[in-house]
């Protein structure tokens, strides 16, 4: 009876192990780990030493996430929280913003560059003149989310922490599952994410897009195909669709205010409007839509606005400082971080 | 480079010809604008639109009377103001430039604007202080390349022509700067998408602000329509005519940039609008800009409203409309081109 | 006396030396006066003072008693026609629109041309005979054609005086002379008429009066055959010359000994 107790629990946990990691290491010895652009890279010997940059702000959440701000020489950080909340990061320096500073970056030397995928001229330029790895991440969606984790992981050698944040994720995202089966189809509400400007709208590719269906929403931008970028659509098409609840984004800023939009004459009709269901999705500085791991909490933000009665504002407060803590080791007010789940 | 262009080998209409071209623009217009209320995405019947349009909005929800007149009726009337204002500050200046080739952002305007706008969304501001700011580009780009020729005390049309050049080579540096300094994954895309033209975000207020702002200047160009034909016959002969070209000019051109300004602080960048449609005109019409104007207005409203209507109703993404024109405009103009290629010398 | 030039001087501000020196010119009423000189002495400079659109830095241009300095463009544009020397359409106005313009300084900023300015213009065509072309365009009429379209442009605000720039320089052989017919009507219509010209055979022509610009910026002035003398001719020209009595056509004429 043991050993068979043994056995169920040695496939269990290799059944785990499959579904957290998809091919970030697969069949290259162990040593070598594919990036988020396809490239091979062998791990380093001592992943411990080497120095970090990055000029993507998208990477910064993985980097704490896998405790490796000791190592950040550059980074480019969206906002002051960053640094606020590990303060090893408030040394680090610059390379650039979005671009590469090549002689900033052969100055600081790192062992290692952390990039966007879409970016093959950085990668050759940073690689070929250079000699710095370049690792390259995507992260448009859960599944790149939980690649990503694991293959950093694989390549500065912090498996564990990584496997610690996806099944972090992963049980995040079942309990959402389990609250969002309980609710009824005739309670599902009709929402969508809008962007920077009235009439822009996350695509049903985007993220933001996905997190609205795991939160039980129906989202009305399901059907528009737009290659992972924010579409335009134009006023008229939100007011055919004539969403429930409304959610802003909080990863760019907004030439609109909610205030603005609730007093506007031509949007008072709809039925976000009339239901005053229009949020800014927290937290203005470190934005729970961008995708990473904050989107757990984005996504339970969504189920309460969505779905009070089911996930209650004190279970999300919950929530947000168990996050902060596994993340951070501490919590933040949410003076802090702009948000008031009261209203 | 002096371009020679003849006239078609109709001889200029003769009043009742004219005017009869004139009601017949007039009524495709009006035509048009009844058309484009009734297309768009929001479910709603042409004859549902027409109820509402008149005002017989019994039977029809608040939401669909909001999409007809408060999303709908705005667009339109902004995209024909637009496009009849640029087509109206182009013949002006290809009047006072005497080139036919020349277009609304000769002086700069267009990449001062542009730059006035950037600075805007840069700054996270709302819609309404980004358009106040491409207005203020535009007119900072438009006193700059007017002022470079007084400080130079040369006050010529090659002068004011260079200044212009000038003027917006630094304008396209700045706007440059301003893109680098934007972050690529929220706020360039919106530089990038506001310089491509739109008429997506307008509002019945910003239209009401910008409406004075479009007519008086218009208003004011009809009214001197015929000494921009003075101003055509070249500075001295102008003068020698009895213009007191500086201030004929200057009016002109300011009330032109007024024009060309406030189309691009409420729409973005619209090209070839302010090119083609002028040529258009004086197919038709002739030269002579007390006729030229007035068409040119209607025809250019047509035309824009034409494009938007396409733009926001034939994908599900709505294309920027300046594409559509550039679109629309390069084998028009190659067309224009071909017709007259005997005459151009 | 329609123009009294006294001591005028000019120079260009990229130039040291000037281009006008202390030159004197009157133009009575009626008069024709030819203004030749070698190219580059000031002839078209001295026409575009007289137009006021140069300044002169010297002197005083006196037109119709008033100075010149005092008046603005429109004020001189009513005493004046002006004819110049070549245009380049950038568009194909119509001949009669063309015309039009010249009633300029008799129209308001936000005005028009009225009817009163379109019987101007028709007579304008009918005096020079090309009222048949009204409703052409510009570019599609001869040079010959253009010129008199022109001086019709001139004329139709009965000035008292019509400048000339070089009328006949890009006519063949028959238009020249057809210009140059007009322009002795012009003057036993009574308009006063200025003419600059390259050719004294055309100052011959017109007869009245004549002024010679040496390279020194002055002027030799006088009856034509005061002032177009063999030796006068061949010191400006620094070519020789000669004037011969030709009997057939009762004139003298100015001809080129051989090359």
């Amino acid at each position: 009876m043991k050993r068979y107790i043994s056995l169920l629990l040695c496939v269990g946990i290799l059944l785990s192990a499959a579904g957290c990691s998809t091919g970030a290491g697969s069949g290259a010895g162990g040593d070598s780990v594919i990036d988020g652009s396809g490239a091979v890279l062998v791990a380093p010997e001592n992943p411990g030493a080497i120095k970090i940059a990055s000029v993507y702000a998208v990477a910064v959440p993985f980097i704490t996430a896998l405790g490796l701000t000791g190592q950040v020489s550059a980074i480019n950080v969206k906002s002051k929280f960053w640094t606020d909340a590990d303060s090893a990061l408030a040394g680090a320096g610059t390379v650039g913003r979005g671009t590469v500073d090549m002689e900033a970056l052969a100055s600081f030397a790192p062992g290692v560059l952390i990039h966007r995928s879409n970016d093959p001229a950085t990668v050759d330029a940073v690689a070929g003149k250079l000699g710095i790895p370049v690792l390259c991440i995507t992260v448009e969606n859960y599944e790149d989310i939980n690649y990503t984790l694991v293959m950093m992981g694989k390549y500065f050698g912090r498996e564990e922490r990584a496997q610690q944040v996806c099944s972090w994720l992963s049980g995040k995202f079942e309990m959402i599952s389990e609250i969002v089966d309980l609710i009824p189809p005739g309670e599902r509400v009709r929402a969508l994410m809008m962007g920077g400007e009235l009439g822009r709208i996350a695509g049903g590719e985007m993220i933001q897009s996905w997190m609205i269906e795991k939160a039980g929403g129906i989202c009305t931008a399901s059907g528009i195909e737009n290659n992972r970028n924010w579409a335009n659509v134009g006023e008229e098409t939100i007011f055919e669709w004539n969403p429930d609840v409304i959610f802003a984004t909080s990863s760019t800023p907004l030439n609109y205010t909610v205030q603005a939009l609730m007093r506007d004459p031509a949007w008072s009709a709809m039925a976000a409007i009339k239901n005053q269901a229009v949020y800014i999705v927290p937290a203005g500085i470190d934005s729970w839509d961008m995708p990473g791991i904050s989107s757990a909490l984005g996504t339970m933000y969504m189920l309460h606005c969505m779905y009070p009665s089911y996930f209650s504002a004190e279970q999300l407060q919950s929530e947000i400082d168990e996050y902060y803590m596994f993340m951070f080791g501490k919590t933040f007010s949410s003076e802090y971080l702009g948000y008031d789940l009261a209203n | 480079m002096i371009w020679r262009i003849r006239m078609d080998k109709r001889t200029p209409g003769k009043n009742n010809k004219y005017a009869y071209m004139l009601v017949s623009f007039a009524i495709m217009l009006a035509a048009g604008i009844v058309a484009a209320v009734c297309m768009g995405k929001y479910s709603v019947t042409p004859l549902e639109s027409l109820r509402i349009l008149l005002g017989l909005r019994d039977g029809s929800s608040e939401m669909t009377i909001n999409v007809v007149m408060r999303l709908r009726i705005p667009r339109i009337l902004a995209s024909v103001m637009v496009g009849a204002a640029l087509s109206v500050s182009g013949a002006v200046y290809q009047g006072v430039f005497r080139n036919p080739l020349v277009s609304p952002d000769y002086l700069g305007i267009t990449s001062g604007a542009s730059v006035g706008a950037a600075i805007g969304i840069l700054l996270s501001l709302n819609t309404a202080f980004i358009s106040l700011f491409a207005f203020a580009g535009g007119i900072a780009a438009m006193l700059l390349a007017m002022s470079l020729p007084v400080l130079l005390r040369n006050n010529s049309n090659i002068m004011l022509v260079m200044s212009g050049v000038i003027v917006g080579a630094a304008m396209s540096s700045v706007l440059g700067f301003i893109k680098y300094l934007a972050d690529p994954e929220s706020q360039l895309a919106s530089i990038i998408y506001w310089t491509m033209g739109s008429f997506s975000y307008v509002s019945s207020r910003e239209l009401l602000v910008i409406a004075p702002i479009v007519l008086l200047p218009m208003a004011v160009l009809f009214g001197m329509s015929w000494w921009i034909d003075v101003l055509s016959m070249g500075e001295n002969d102008a003068r020698a005519l009895g213009a007191n070209v500086s201030f004929v000019r200057s009016l002109a051109l300011g009330c032109a940039t007024l024009l060309t300004s406030a189309s691009v602080c409420i729409a973005g960048t619209i090209g070839w609008i302010g090119l083609i449609i002028p040529h258009v005109g004086r197919l038709l019409a002739g030269p002579a800009n007390r006729r030229l104007l007035p068409l040119a207005a209607l025809a250019g409203g047509l035309f824009m409203l034409m494009a938007d209507t396409i733009t926001r109703t034939i994908s599900v993404s709505e294309m920027p409309v300046g594409i559509l024109t550039g679109a629309l405009g390069v084998p028009f103009y190659c067309w224009l081109l071909y017709k007259q290629r005997e005459t151009l010398l | 006396m329609i123009y009294e030039i006294k001591d005028l001087c000019f120079s260009y501000p990229t130039s040291e030396k000037p281009v006008l020196s202390r030159l004197n010119l009157n133009v009575g009423e009626c008069d024709i006066v030819a203004i030749l000189g070698r190219n580059g002495t000031g002839k078209s400079t001295l026409l575009n003072c007289m137009l006021g659109l140069l300044k002169p830095q010297s002197g005083s241009i006196l037109l119709s008693g008033k100075d010149i300095k005092e008046m603005n463009e429109r004020q001189i544009a009513s005493v004046t026609g002006y004819v110049p020397q070549t245009y380049i359409a950038s568009f194909g106005y119509s001949v009669i629109d063309y015309v039009l313009m010249g009633c300029a300084s008799r129209i308001g900023l936000f005005s028009k041309p009225g009817k009163s300015e379109r019987q101007d213009a028709q007579a304008a065509l009918s005096e020079l005979r090309i009222e048949d072309l009204a409703d052409k365009p510009y570019t599609e009429i001869s040079g010959g054609e253009r010129q008199k379209a022109a001086i019709a442009r001139a004329i139709v605000s009965s000035p008292k005086v019509v400048l000339f720039d070089e009328p006949t320089a890009h006519l063949d052989y028959g238009s020249q002379l057809l210009v140059l017919r007009i322009i002795k009507e012009l003057s036993q219509k009574g308009y006063s008429v200025v003419i600059t010209t390259h050719n004294p055979d055309h100052a011959l022509l017109l007869g009245g009066k004549a002024a010679l610009m040496d390279e020194n910026g002055s002027l030799i002035t006088g009856s034509v055959d005061q002032v177009i003398t063999q030796e006068n001719l061949s010191r400006i020209y620094q070519a020789d010359v000669r004037l011969e009595y030709i009997k057939s056509v009762n004139r003298k004429a100015c001809v080129y000994s051989n090359l």
